[in-house]
């Protein structure tokens, strides 16, 4: 078993051709022992993205490592330490928790029961109760009880928390913030809900109509980009090559910028505020028409 | 095998309510058949061979097992395929999910397999013990080389319409296209029914006797009845084989489909 790896997650020029949308030299890790937030709004690539890493989807070019083994050839020993949660529970609802557990048992060679049971417990999930009765939020709980009850070092989630309410989006965070203990474990977790992944994510990687825009530390990126809140006058003063793009008003303008302290030296007589995740999205999203209302 | 355990495992549980269905419907009619059979030989219906004649009543008799027989043949045969639960998981997404597990194309298609060959097995089994309890209540001769290959020839139907569904189930990859499963599911008996057509409409040559009896009238019941046992002696060796190639076939080429990623 491979264990010296650097990376859980490495993407290097991956490539996907589809009529109509590419997923373009798509490029990007996930340390070891981290939790990355893949962000981007609907139909960016995300789920595109996540499908090549575990070879659901064949890449164009590129090349893809998991734990530091290819993700063709060593396919199935990656999926024995991976776990992988979808947004909507994929187990036929006919089926209860314990009786997850006897199929599972079989899989996974390090399927931990005492683990599984601890997290129903937890979770407050009944075991004889079937599925398809469970709330959405239950059945979430679900997957992620069965997902950490194999020593997976790589959880891979795919809009995991969309469709939650925020009660039970706080408890699971809290459980991958326990999971992250241990330094072998990494996360890679695609969502559009850029709150979940300010509390917990250590890196973000944005991508946007298939190219990765930003990638780097989330502390980085929140340092760096900020919201000059200004008014007309001020704005014809800003140069279009500092800014992302701006939102304009009838009284003004917000202009994203990407380098907080380059621009607070050369505007000093303006206000950056701080720019939450949420806004540099949308902010970059609209930097190809620059201004926009 | 501690996957291939756990996959049959949870095949069985989705197929449950099929299996039981199944059973639920080979005892109703066993038990239905039984009554009439026995009240026939020994109850009020004897009364009947009175009043319509010895010949006829027996001929009678003779029909109704006959169509109990190949009837309870046919409901056991239901227990070589359950094509809802690859369906099933096309829709819920464990399709998609179970591509993420460790687990190989191959050891998917196996767990299939095995349960295919168990459905042969119990179908087989349960036919012949029927026809024989049958025999026991009517004393009517069990024709075992008939009977057997009758049987065969109704599970090589389950097989084939297993082969054809269950590949494509295997190659669908969408709700979409899992939905579109009932094309292949009407074409087979379609397909082999005009099969059968065109080569009995072409059947003077080699069958003399039916062309000759048919050839200005409607077909009737014996001589339909002759047409099948001529069937049957010409090419009664081949079904066995059909069954063996047609089943091994299916996990290769289930093997093969369930390869297919995602677009």
């Amino acid at each position: 078993m491979n264990d010296n790896y650097e990376n859980a997650l490495e993407l290097k020029d991956v490539t996907k051709k589809y009529d109509g949308f590419t997923l373009k030299n798509i490029s990007f890790n996930v340390p070891k022992g981290s939790i990355m937030g893949f962000i981007g709004q609907n139909g960016a690539g995300k789920t595109t993205t996540i499908r090549s890493m575990l070879n659901l989807i064949k890449i164009d070019g590129g090349e893809i490592k998991l734990l530091g083994l290819d993700h063709i050839k060593s396919e199935r020993e990656i999926k024995e330490r991976i776990a992988v949660v979808f947004d909507e529970l994929p187990f036929h609802d006919i089926f209860n928790a314990n009786q997850m557990s006897k199929i599972f048992r079989g899989i996974y060679k390090n399927w931990d029961n005492e683990t599984y049971t601890n997290y129903l417990d937890r979770f407050q999930l009944p075991r004889k109760k079937k599925i398809g009765q469970f709330s959405k939020g239950m059945k979430m709980k679900l997957q992620i009880a069965c997902a950490l009850s194999h020593k997976a070092e790589l959880l891979v989630m795919d809009e995991a928390t969309t469709g939650l309410d925020p009660v039970v989006r706080n408890e699971i965070l809290d459980i991958f913030l326990e999971y992250l203990q241990d330094e072998k474990h990494s996360i890679l977790m695609s969502s559009h809900i850029t709150g979940d992944l300010e509390k917990i994510a250590d890196s973000i990687t944005f991508i946007d109509r298939g190219q990765i825009l930003l990638s780097g530390y989330k502390d980085d990126i929140l340092e760096s980009h900020g919201i000059i809140k200004c008014s007309k006058n001020d704005y014809k003063n800003i140069d279009p090559a500092d800014f992302i793009s701006a939102r304009l008003s009838d009284f003004g303008a917000d202009v994203m910028i990407s380098d907080k302290s380059e621009m607070s030296r050369k505007y000093s007589g303006l206000i950056i505020d701080r720019a939450p995740l949420d806004e540099i999205m949308v902010y970059y999203v609209n930097r190809n028409k620059k201004e926009w209302r | 095998m501690k996957k291939i355990r756990s996959l049959i495992y949870r095949d069985l549980v989705i197929s449950k309510k099929h299996y039981i269905s199944s059973l639920l419907s080979a005892t109703a009619v066993s038990v239905f058949g039984w009554l009439i059979l026995m009240s026939m030989e020994f109850g009020n219906l004897a009364d009947l061979s009175e009043e319509i004649g010895s010949e006829a009543f027996e001929g009678t008799k003779k029909t109704i097992y006959c169509i109990f027989n190949y009837l309870l043949a046919f409901i056991w045969s239901t227990f070589i395929s359950d094509n809802g639960t690859a369906f099933s998981d096309v829709k819920s997404k464990w399709q998609i999910y179970g591509y993420t597990l460790p687990v190989t194309e191959k050891e998917i298609a196996l767990t299939k397999l095995i349960l295919k060959v168990s459905g042969i097995i119990i179908s087989f089994t349960a036919s012949i013990a029927n026809g024989l309890l049958l025999t026991v209540i009517t004393g009517i001769k069990f024709d075992y080389r008939l009977s057997v290959k009758i049987y065969l020839l109704i599970m090589l139907y389950f097989i084939l319409s297993d082969f054809f569904t269950t590949a494509y189930l295997a190659w669908a990859r969408t709700e979409k296209e899992a939905n579109l499963v009932i094309i292949p599911q009407i074409l087979i008996p379609i397909l082999l029914t005009l099969i059968c057509f065109l080569y009995i409409k072409n059947s003077e040559k080699l069958f003399p006797y039916f062309a000759a009896t048919t050839n200005k009238n409607a077909p009737d019941i014996a001589s339909l009845r002759e047409l099948g046992k001529l069937l049957l002696e010409r090419f009664g060796a081949f079904i066995l084989p059909c069954i063996i190639v047609f089943t091994a076939a299916g996990y290769f080429v289930n093997a093969h489909l369930l390869k297919r990623r995602y677009k």
